[in-house]
């Protein structure tokens, strides 16, 4: 790898955050090409540490000198040793894999937003947040203990934050009536995401600040994570779980996936997060910011294998495999039924995202449970961040193709676009390679990244059952049941929302743009290119399944990979495929009646059936859980607060103020008759002070 | 040589004529006429009290010889502001200065 | 018992005399001659409990410096008296008082120069053989002694103020009566 690129890989992002400002005096062009080419030079570092990882040892390219002849490799600067905290860098398959993502999409993302942000008054602050959001997300994944990784997490959440309320000077009317204008809309929803994953990041801090006490009470107060999971300080599992906060831990710890993946129940922030620039949603919300719930859970995993493998107690990590894939598989539904009924094609693809990630979390915790039952995780962790890189190429597509319509037609709602495909015909094809990988159509690498999901849940419930876990082995099926039906819910909305948009006649809105000139047209260079790259790897993406699977075990003890063609015939010829090939004909048949061959007008199915009349209104109103929480939770705080402030402040702290106010007043208007301004009297009080003198002298 | 009570006596009594005449006249003058016998009483306590059978205290005396000076300073410095005072009042009543009064 | 008490008590008993007049004298100037001859017996006083540097110290600076400031300051301004609208009816007093002081003065100015001459014999260690000094030689030793160790000079300055004092208290009695009439 180059010279010291695990640092470099975040720190030149940053960097170039800073230093945008700076470039902005100079001249528009030189910061907009500065900031782009910042993001890349990062992500050249990230690359350079890829064939480090095949080779098994990390050698540095400018002189040679062998590093380290395994993997995982640390750097580190020991910062307080007395208290265990640290500054360094982790080289592991997965941080690397991530690091990569992360630059590699950021500086697709950045070229493609020169294009697509031309002309925008407040371009430095978008560029400084952008390449700030980089760094914080490459260090969150290179950070080899939890506070550093912290410090990357709360990083990408402010810039998140600033990202979604990036427009909030905008003065048209607000698409929902409590707000002003859209500028103050946009505001808000930068809050309400920034609020909703709050919550998470409290509990994930409380976690893993008891972890740490935990380990100070074991004798060895430390954050790293190797040394976490490594056998000579252990003593702190035993400790936590002695001391029964084993499982409160355990669903604190996964509450910040929870609320930074848009997990059930915190998942109401990232609809609303769409209000942003379109590659803002694509950066953050598709394939970086919301994977850091997935790859804090990866990280963490193998700490619940191995640690609780040693100290006998595996329960905890059954606890935690529970959870995560419980809720993954809950969410992926919920989100896919909300994505079914959704007007404007952003907020379709935000609930996909979420439904995704769902996915992601449940791979990964059936990779928990088979480790529980059978010992090893391999199958699930695989089947988890083969699925996060093939999701963030395609997702990103996605966003990236919708950004290319949104630019074009300058609206949001599907039902207004319509017959783009003669308008944007490399807009189409990219984006309709996005929706069938993303439907998991074979050959696209979506297909193969589903079905490894699949078959993962799968080996889970016979394993458990061969094992004797009559309990796990049911709940292996039913998560495998639950992924096939979203599955099918997955290509019933791609197709619809490819279908509105580029299939449709043409909508009114289109027609009236016309008239008045303003012709629908195809996306500049700068702006397609980053696309066809997308698509293009989208589509051979799964050829590249085998080496995939060499890199990610590279460094894992008791695990041989071999790079063969293996693993396509097993995954074809397993007895997932033929869920699939069901799920396939379930969604679409459907969609291909309503909205690919129009055969059926869906607004008209509906008014005839009162039954999906109503199942579309809930799945509408987002199962009312966003309402919930406005009123309940967000209501409830506030009125809360309003009495506090009538009782306490007002009542006791007020009355206080005047009550001292009035008594000093009172004892000056008083003491103030002393004063006569005669020097005879001033006398007599010396005199009076000499005999208490006196009298203190004498009996004192 | 008559006993030491008779001149600590006489400096508690010139302690306090100088005090009666500080608490009670309206003069300018007088007042720094009393501070004065204020320390001249004061002056005859620390020398009596130096002047034991068994010796002479010096540092008491080289006390007061200090004190001389500076309080002949301090009269100075009266005087020349009671001066300034009758210039700027036209009296010396000290009842009529009453610029600190509440 | 014996003089030696009669003397102290009456020392005593003068300057708690003249303190008393110092504050009660309606005519200011001659409360401050009250004042300046209190100070004179305190030195006395001084000398009595050996203490002869102190007390010439003090001669020197309440009954010559401060009274001559003070009988300054007085006479710049017009009002001589506590208040406006007493008579001076206490001539006899001031000539009396006026006088006294003047000879005390005189002697203690007789005194120094004694006292300087006989130092510079002592300086240059010479007996003096006065008959007539004979039963004054110890205190005349004693004060020639603190006085010299101090600065001749200063003592000799101090000599003419108190010299110009005596003759400005004259003066002042002088212009009042003067006034009066």
């Amino acid at each position: 790898m180059l010279p010291l690129a695990p640092w470099l890989c975040w720190g030149i992002p940053i960097i170039g955050a800073l230093l945008t400002p700076l470039l902005a005096r100079f001249d528009p062009k030189i910061r907009d090409y500065g900031a782009v080419f910042f993001s890349i030079v990062g992500f050249i570092f990230a690359l350079s540490m890829v064939p480090d990882i095949f080779a098994g040892k990390v050698v540095n390219w400018f002189t040679g000198k062998v590093l380290s002849t395994n993997i995982p490799y640390e750097s580190k600067i020991n910062w307080i040793p007395g208290l265990g905290i640290e500054v360094g860098v982790l080289v592991d398959p997965l941080s690397v894999f991530m690091a990569n993502i992360a630059n590699g999409l950021g500086a697709l993302i950045m070229v493609y937003s020169l294009g697509y942000m031309h002309g925008d008054p407040d371009l430095t602050r978008y560029w400084f947040f952008m390449n700030f959001f980089i760094g914080g997300m490459v260090l969150l994944v290179m950070a080899n203990n939890f506070l550093q990784m912290f410090i990357g997490w709360e990083i990408v959440g402010l810039c998140s934050y600033a990202l979604i309320g990036f427009w909030h000077k905008k003065k048209e009317p607000s698409p929902v009536p409590d707000y002003k204008t859209e500028g103050e809309y946009n505001a808000m929803c930068g809050m309400k995401a920034f609020i909703t994953t709050r919550v998470g990041d409290v509990a994930l801090l409380i976690a893993i600040l008891t972890i740490y006490a935990f380990t100070w009470k074991a004798g060895h107060p430390t954050f790293n994570f190797l040394e976490l999971r490594s056998e000579e300080y252990v003593e702190w599992a035993r400790l936590l779980v002695a001391s029964g906060l084993l499982i409160p831990i355990v669903i604190l710890l996964f509450g910040g996936p929870v609320g930074k993946s848009a997990q059930f129940p915190l998942h109401v922030w990232l609809p609303e997060a769409m209000a942003g620039p379109t590659t803002v949603s694509a950066l953050i919300h598709a394939a970086t910011m919301v994977k850091a719930g997935v790859y804090l859970v990866a990280r963490v995993l193998p700490i619940f294998v191995e640690v609780f493998k040693l100290i006998n107690f595996t329960g905890a990590l059954y606890t935690f495999s529970l959870i995560v894939a419980c809720i993954g598989a809950f969410t992926a539904f919920l989100a896919a039924t909300m994505g079914m009924v959704a007007r404007e094609v952003k907020k379709v693809l935000a609930y996909s995202t979420i439904s995704q990630i769902g996915y992601m979390m449940l791979a990964l915790g059936v990779g928990g449970l088979i480790g529980y039952v059978a010992g090893e995780i391999a199958e699930g962790y695989y089947a988890g961040t083969f699925h996060l890189m093939s999701h963030a190429v395609f997702k990103a597509l996605l966003f990236l193709s919708a950004g290319a319509v949104l630019h074009a037609t300058e609206t949001k709602d599907m039902f207004e676009m319509g017959g783009l495909k003669q308008y944007m015909p490399i807009t189409y094809k990219c984006m309709l390679i996005g929706a069938l990988s993303l439907a998991g159509i074979p050959p696209f690498s979506g297909f193969w990244s589903k079905e490894t999901i699949f078959d993962a849940a799968w080996i889970l419930a016979n394993e458990a059952y061969t094992h004797g876990y009559a309990f796990i082995g049911a709940t292996g099926y039913m998560l495998l049941f639950m992924a096939v039906i979203t599955a099918a819910i997955t290509l019933f909305y791609s197709i619809r929302m490819i279908a509105i948009i580029f299939l449709w006649p043409e909508s009114e809105y289109i027609k009236e743009r016309e008239r008045k000139g303003e012709y629908v047209h195809e996306a500049p260079p700068v702006m397609w290119v980053p696309l066809a790259v997308l698509a293009a790897i989208s589509v051979i993406g799964g050829l590249f399944a085998p080496m995939f699977q060499v890199f990610m075990f590279k460094g894992w003890e008791g695990i041989e990979v071999h790079a063969s063609m293996e693993i396509f015939a097993e995954l074809l010829f397993s007895p997932t495929i033929l869920m699939t090939l069901a799920a396939l004909v379930l969604g679409g048949v459907p969609a291909y009646y309503f909205y690919w061959g129009r055969k059926i007008d869906p607004g008209e199915f509906l008014e005839k059936h009162g039954f999906f009349r109503t199942v579309h209104r809930f799945f509408y109103n987002r199962w009312y859980i966003n309402d919930f929480y406005v009123k309940v939770i967000v209501g409830g705080f506030i009125k809360l607060s309003l009495a506090i402030y009538k009782f306490f402040e007002e009542g006791i702290v007020d009355r206080f103020n005047y009550a001292l106010a009035w008594v000093v007043r009172g004892f000056t208007q008083a003491f103030r008759k002393t004063h006569t301004g005669d020097l005879n009297y001033n006398m007599i009080a010396v005199m009076l002070g000499v005999i208490a003198i006196l009298i203190l002298l004498l009996f004192g | 040589m008559i006993g030491l009570n008779w001149y600590l006596g006489a400096a508690a009594i010139l302690y306090l004529i100088g005090l009666y005449c500080l608490a009670t006249k309206r003069n300018i003058i007088k007042l720094i006429i009393g501070v004065e016998i204020l320390i001249n009483a004061a002056h005859l306590n620390f020398i009596a009290l130096s002047t034991t059978t068994a010796g002479l205290d010096p540092l008491a005396r080289s006390f007061v010889i200090i004190s001389i000076g500076v309080g002949a300073g301090v009269i100075a410095l009266a005087l020349s502001l009671t001066l300034l005072i009758y210039r700027h009042y036209g009296t010396l009543d000290v009842r009529k200065m009453r610029r600190l009064k509440w | 018992m014996g003089l030696e008490f009669i003397i102290e008590v009456a020392l005593i008993g003068f300057l708690i005399l003249f303190a008393i007049l110092a504050v009660e004298l309606k005519k200011l100037a001659y409360a401050v001659v009250s004042l300046g001859l209190m100070s004179t017996v305190l030195s006395i006083i001084f000398y009595v409990l050996y203490a002869p540097y102190v007390a010439v110290i003090n001669l020197l600076v309440y009954a010559g410096a401060v009274i001559v400031l003070f009988l300054a300051v007085l006479s710049l301004m017009s009002p001589g008296e506590e208040r406006k609208k007493e008579e001076t009816k206490y001539d006899i007093t001031a000539r009396v008082s006026g006088g006294v002081l003047f000879i005390i003065i005189a002697i203690l100015m007789v005194q120094v120069l004694i006292a300087s001459y006989i130092s510079l014999h002592f300086i240059y260690g010479e007996a003096l053989n006065l008959p007539v000094l004979k039963p004054f030689q110890n205190i005349l030793e004693n004060v020639a002694q603190s006085v010299w160790q101090v600065r001749i000079i200063d003592v000799l300055i101090q000599a003419m103020a108190l010299f110009v004092a005596g003759l400005g208290v004259a003066t002042l009695f002088r212009r009042e009566r003067g006034e009066k009439e």
